[in-house]
């Protein structure tokens, strides 16, 4: 018991020192398509915790809405056709908006566009690089947890050496 | 067998050796790479999970791509340790005195070696994919992707093996086993980067195969046109030398080594 706590808790070091010395990647490559008038084009996106800018820029005059979308929702979307959604943006030309992440994961991301001309969107998306604070959390729980059973293990020893 | 086999393991698995092999496959598994975008619109339940496994383990898969000298690494010591160590320390010569076949007795090494390692990344990649969404962390252990990474695993890990038993077993030496081991591993791989053998090419030829190729959209799902040809073609060569040399370290351990 000592040692999975032990193996447990170096788990737990390791991902908490990686992610404070290796790079973290933190903008999506740029997606470009042809948006319909009246049509929807939904990407689902790896998002940091923090804050996450989307840059876009759609050709003529566009006019549209942008929702962030949870895995429930996202599914339920998938399902049913219908938005229910984390945030809602509108979006009008080119621009950039910005809205903050609580929770590290994939999020699928709706584009709407309500304008009346079929047009090209292009959008690109960035994340903080310091914005690693839900890894961190999660390895000092792992690391913690670590702890924690090498604990029971010696208590548990002792126990029944006492005994 | 079984008993030999347990001896073995339990001599791998000591204290500091699984926890090194543990800490190495986490630092090099275990971080954020470029993760790529999943065009969701119109897809099926099923096939947005397949994606989502898709490009997880493609991380992953590309995190062990780029580790391989670790790989080789721990796979040299730990077959230095298995094999030459033990002719060194007269352990091997102590056990050929019991009534043990050479057989056996070679296979349970190759085969717990080669299992150590080889569970220790396959559990370190599926807990990772785990880690990095925990919302999805069922969808990702169970995805069919995870067949890709084992397969890669399983051919970069079979490959050092066979080149680090069968080193160790013709140099009788501790030192000359793990040092000849991995400079061979790792000058074979820097050198013959075009060769269909080198781990280089055929580990870049499975990833994309698997994780960029042949895929198309119809009626919200997802077909996958990878063929068994493709994959045969694939993994024939490192399949194939890494027999080759593991049936030659067999033969010459069973019928010819002499244990001094």
């Amino acid at each position: 018991m000592k040692r999975i706590g032990f193996i447990i808790f170096l788990i737990g070091l390791t991902i908490l020192m990686n992610f404070n010395v290796k790079y973290i990647p933190t903008k999506s490559g740029n997606s470009t398509f042809d948006l319909k008038a009246d049509s929807v084009h939904t990407d689902t996106h790896y998002l940091l915790y923090g804050e996450v800018k989307f840059y876009y820029s759609a050709y003529d005059e566009f006019q549209g809405e942008l929702f962030v979308l949870n895995r429930e929702q996202a599914e339920h979307f998938l399902e049913t056709n219908e938005i229910e959604y984390m945030k809602e943006f509108q979006l009008e030309n080119e621009g950039m908006v910005k809205f903050f992440n609580e929770n590290t994961g994939f999020y699928t991301l709706v584009i709407k566009n309500t304008s009346e001309k079929d047009l090209h969107f292009e959008y690109s998306l960035t994340t903080s690089n310091k914005n690693i604070k839900d890894y961190i959390r999660m390895s000092i729980y792992i690391a913690v947890l670590g702890i924690f059973i090498i604990v029971i293990g010696v208590i548990r020893d002792k126990a029944s050496k006492l005994s | 067998m079984k008993e030999i086999m347990k001896w073995e393991l339990k001599n791998l698995l000591r204290f500091p050796i699984l926890e090194i092999i543990i800490v190495f496959a986490v630092f090099q598994i275990g971080v954020i790479g470029y993760i790529n975008i999943i065009p969701s619109g119109g897809l099926s339940i099923h096939s947005f999970h397949l994606e989502i496994g898709k490009v997880t383990y493609s991380m992953i898969t590309q995190h062990l791509i780029n580790s391989r000298i670790i790989v080789y690494l721990i796979t040299s010591l730990l077959f230095t340790i298995s094999f030459a160590y033990e002719l060194d320390t007269n352990l091997t010569k102590i056990y050929m005195s019991y009534p043990v076949k050479r057989r056996d007795y070679f296979v349970s090494k190759f085969v717990g070696c080669f299992a150590v390692i080889f569970l220790t990344f396959s559990f370190v990649g599926m807990g990772f994919s785990a880690f990095i969404d925990g919302d999805y962390a069922n969808v990702n252990i169970t995805s069919p992707f995870i067949l890709v990474y084992m397969l890669a695993l399983f051919l970069l890990v079979f490959f050092a093996s066979s080149v680090a038993t069968i080193i160790a077993i013709f140099s009788k030496n501790t030192a000359l086993s793990f040092i000849g081991s991995f400079f061979a591993l790792y000058i074979f791989d820097s050198v013959a980067v075009n060769i269909k053998l080198s781990p280089s090419c055929f580990m870049n030829n499975i990833w994309h195969h698997f994780f960029t190729e042949l895929a198309t959209c119809h009626e919200g799902q997802i077909v996958y046109h990878i063929t068994y040809t493709e994959v045969i073609e694939t993994i024939y060569h490192p399949l194939f030398f890494s027999a080759v040399l593991f049936f030659i370290s067999f033969i010459y351990y069973t019928k010819y080594f002499e244990v001094k």
